[in-house]
């Protein structure tokens, strides 16, 4: 198992792994064949940046059976799924910042699978040698925007605010995500403490099936969606999202 | 009548390039091409060379209901603010590529649309600011799988319809130096006419769109606004050839597999 971070140092950006309070520098492709340069930097020194770099990010929607326990909603027969756009990205210890809308802001705790190979049309038996790792995430939306207009779900802008996507703090490798647990806390209190086992579509059918649609590529993320416990975001919070294997993501919302 | 550049990228023996249209030749230049490019003096031929989209954008997002004459056919009120969703990164697809039905073949639709080319990095921009920051126009389809959009009652699949690899088709270039509000967008199915509308009947106009939308996001040099489409929106069967058409800009070409 290894933690991969990507950081900026002396003014370039860099990526290696994390052990406790050491980063250890790498070069080559992260995903392929990396090797060590032998530099080994401390934490304080480096500035976090996110961990990889998506050319897109796949947020589920419900997909949780706790979601689905009081039986008013049919379960979905094929994976929902939205995008986190780009301007989105915000690495641990960046600040969430409240948008100008009016609207309440929720924080959603998820994990995210972080994609290692360009993979298309892969079945659920291959899916797993695709898949690089895993990190954490707050897919934050803004909820009052989803449904101002009836005629339209504005899910593009609900969750697409600058920002709007922070993951992180790195990419554990090496990991089996059926005996993960996502929690978030805000201001140092539990709000939301799930499974990942109650997912409907568990990791090898997300990246199979997704993948029948559209071509992955290494760094694309799946945000595998969140359960019950969701909340509003006051500003001068601290939200965390904490998965026991991969670390725990830390942000202000101001 | 006002000067306008057609800015394209190419591939040419191996290599990534970009540099200007005129006629049949392409003159190439270097450095970035939304920030004082250099002209290096050399001249390809267009014939010689493989185009590619003319940006390679960050986020294409695309409007639904921001035309007039579809509105009124959809019977839709006019929304207070632009209503969009994103195309996913690999749905792009370059001038003269195949368009590719994805398994099950689901009915496809085309969508003639104009692409807004973002020149600068927007934020908060005033109305009055916001073609200041516009780089320039290129012709779009937002091909779109229909019977999945709606095929969950419980959930509209956007990104999904909208999301197959192909489904975004864009250029053949981006060009700058047009008046928007005098451009018509024409989508021809092997060969005949089959939409034919005026940019002129957006709800919101290319500045109001930049301003707003870059009040929710950040844009960046390269990134697309699809002004959405409007009426004669049909279906393409494997075989055909659609081509959207904005004079002006010029024509892109894919076909239908």
């Amino acid at each position: 198992m290894q933690h991969w971070i990507r950081f900026a140092f002396g003014g370039a950006t860099h990526f290696g792994t994390l052990e406790g309070d050491g980063v250890h520098e790498f070069d080559g492709d992260m995903y392929l064949a990396a090797r060590p340069t032998g530099r080994v930097l401390r934490l304080s020194e480096v500035e976090l940046l996110t961990p990889c770099q998506p050319s897109k990010v796949i947020a589920m929607y419900n997909n949780f059976a706790e979601l689905f326990r009081k039986g008013e909603q049919r379960i979905p027969a094929e994976p929902q799924y939205l995008l986190k756009p780009p301007n989105t990205y915000l690495g641990h210890g960046g600040v969430i910042r409240k948008p100008t809308c009016d609207s309440r802001i929720i924080f959603e705790g998820e994990l995210a699978i972080v994609i290692g190979r360009n993979c298309k049309d892969v079945s659920k038996d291959q899916a797993l040698s695709f898949v690089f790792g895993y990190t954490c995430a707050n897919d934050v939306t803004a909820a009052d925007i989803l449904t101002r207009d009836p005629s339209f779900p504005h899910w593009a802008r609900a969750k697409g605010f600058d920002g709007f996507c922070p993951f992180g703090p790195a990419i554990a490798t090496g990991l089996d995500p059926d005996g993960l647990v996502v929690r978030t806390i805000v201001n140092g209190s539990v709000r939301q403490d799930f499974p990942v086992s109650d997912m409907l579509f568990p990791v090898p059918e997300l990246v199979s099936r997704i993948s029948r649609d559209m071509t992955l590529s290494p760094g694309d993320l799946i945000l595998c969606g969140t359960s019950v416990g969701v909340g509003v975001m006051k500003p001068g919070s601290t939200i965390e999202v904490e998965i026991a294997g991969i670390g725990k993501l830390s942000n202000r919302y101001e | 009548m006002a000067m306008t550049t057609a800015w394209v990228r190419f591939r040419h023996n191996g290599a990534t390039g970009f540099g200007t249209l005129a006629g049949d030749r392409v003159d190439v230049f270097e450095g970035d091409m939304f920030a004082q490019p250099t002209a290096t003096g050399r001249q390809l031929a267009l014939a010689g060379l493989k185009l590619l989209t003319p940006t390679q954008p960050s986020k294409v997002l695309a409007l639904w209901n921001n035309f007039g004459q579809l509105a009124a056919k959809l019977n839709l009120a006019r929304p207070p603010e632009p209503l969009y969703f994103i195309k996913s990164p690999n749905s792009y697809l370059d001038p003269g590529e195949t368009i590719r039905r994805p398994r099950g073949d689901p009915k496809l639709v085309f969508e003639g649309e104009l692409g807004i080319v973002i020149g600068k990095t927007t934020k908060d921009v005033a109305v009055g600011q916001a073609m200041d920051h516009v780089f320039g126009y290129t012709c779009a389809n937002d091909v779109t799988a229909v019977d999945i959009l709606q095929r969950d009652p419980s959930f509209a699949q956007w990104v999904r319809a909208k999301g197959f690899d192909t489904f975004c088709p864009f250029g053949p270039a981006a060009v700058t130096g047009l008046d928007p509000a005098t451009l018509n967008v024409k989508t021809l199915l092997d060969g005949v006419v089959r939409q034919d509308y005026p940019i002129s009947d957006m709800r919101f106009s290319v500045e109001q769109l930049v301003s707003m939308i870059s009040h929710d996001m950040t844009l960046l040099p390269g990134d697309i606004i699809l002004c959405g489409t409007s009426v004669g929106v049909g279906s393409m069967k494997p075989g055909s050839t659609v081509e959207v058409e904005i004079g002006g800009i010029g024509k892109l070409s894919n076909r239908v597999e």
